[in-house]
């Protein structure tokens, strides 16, 4: 198999789809968060995303790198999202895109390198260590994965590291929080799914689905 | 944006709430005579409960010309996003910015009133550490 490329079409499509993945598991996140945060993680990102979908043929149209996109599409959760997943996931996407200046197409290795650096800002905003029921200890895991040297076919590893932030999300149910307003909770967080963990892995099955088409095409 | 062209002082107030920080600000002025540089960067871009870290960025840069500014926060994502829009500053600019750890209506007043007394920013801030 040769090498997989994935051009700025791959991310524009991936940026596409989020905003009926966000609307779909809304009411779901939303449930997670009503739990133990404060209700609001579903509609947030619906209202950062829908934003993202409204400028992005404009994006698209005025960026001159793969770079650019993820920067632009960072800002605007930043400004948009509200909670703390704004600062978090807007980080990560920014940072996603700082290694590939000038680049309309990157190598899957590439990519990969993009995420660990997205899930490396978002440890250095957030603070949090594995354990403190947060979406890092979805992304840590899953860090794991993508660090590994890739097989022949990105689309097992990339569902390998979809794979494992779903277990790093189940891992939060037991977890009393050491981060956030559910910290304030103590023991009434346990038994609960970490809503940013949950919608952490959601996330990067979206870049999956895409890429699975990706590869076929 | 400057209020006072003695005081090299700026403070920026960030919560979820922007009605909180609106109304802090209000109050600061109104107990300072008008005579800070304070500016409310509470809620999100569209005015819903939350914050944004490039609002927060924003008012910042329209305290560019004081020598330092003082961002005082109140909770949660407070923190996450001052701490964002300050990283996304030009480092000049960063150079001049500390977030202040204490509690935003006390501390936010007694930096401001400090302010109009004195540019020393290390003792401004030690009062505010006394609270």
């Amino acid at each position: 198999m040769p090498t997989l490329v994935l051009d700025r079409e791959y991310f524009v499509n991936v940026f596409r789809d989020m905003l009926p993945f966000v609307d779909k598991e809304s009411e779901h996140l939303q449930q997670l968060d009503s739990a133990i945060g404060d209700g609001d993680h579903g509609i947030n990102l619906t209202i950062g995303f829908r934003e993202v979908t409204k400028q992005l043929d404009t994006i698209n149209e005025d960026a001159a790198d793969i770079s650019t996109i993820f920067k632009k599409v960072g800002m605007l959760l930043l400004g948009k999202v509200g909670g703390s997943s704004g600062p978090l996931y807007g980080s990560f996407f920014m940072k996603a895109g700082k290694d590939v200046t000038g680049k309309n197409e990157v190598t899957f290795d590439e990519f990969c390198g993009m995420l660990l650096n997205g899930i490396e800002s978002i440890q250095l905003r957030g603070k949090a260590e594995l354990g403190d029921k947060t979406m890092i200890d979805a992304f840590l895991p899953g860090a794991e994965v993508l660090k590994q040297d890739s097989p022949e076919d990105p689309v097992e590893k990339f569902t390998a590291f979809v794979e494992a932030m779903k277990e790093g999300a189940e891992s939060t149910i037991p977890l009393i929080a050491k981060k956030g307003r559910a910290m304030r909770l103590g023991e009434r967080a346990i038994g609960h799914k970490d809503p940013g963990a949950e919608s952490a892995w959601m996330m990067m099955e979206v870049f999956l689905n895409r890429l699975k088409e990706a590869v076929s095409a | 944006m400057v209020n006072n062209a003695q005081s090299s002082v700026g403070i920026i107030l960030v919560s979820h709430s922007q009605k909180i920080t609106e109304g802090l600000k209000d109050l600061i002025l109104e107990m300072n005579g008008e005579n800070v540089n304070i500016l409310s960067a509470g809620g999100t871009d569209d005015g819903r409960l939350g914050t944004s870290a490039t609002i927060i960025m924003s008012k910042i840069e329209e305290l560019q010309d004081c020598e330092n500014i003082l961002v005082f926060y109140d909770m949660g994502s407070a923190l996450l996003s001052a701490e964002t829009a300050i990283d996304l500053l030009d480092e000049d600019l960063q150079a001049k910015c500390k977030i202040i750890e204490g509690p935003i209506v006390e501390g936010a007043f007694v930096a401001s009133v400090q302010s109009t007394i004195t540019n020393d920013i290390d003792a401004i801030i030690e009062e505010v550490s006394k609270l």
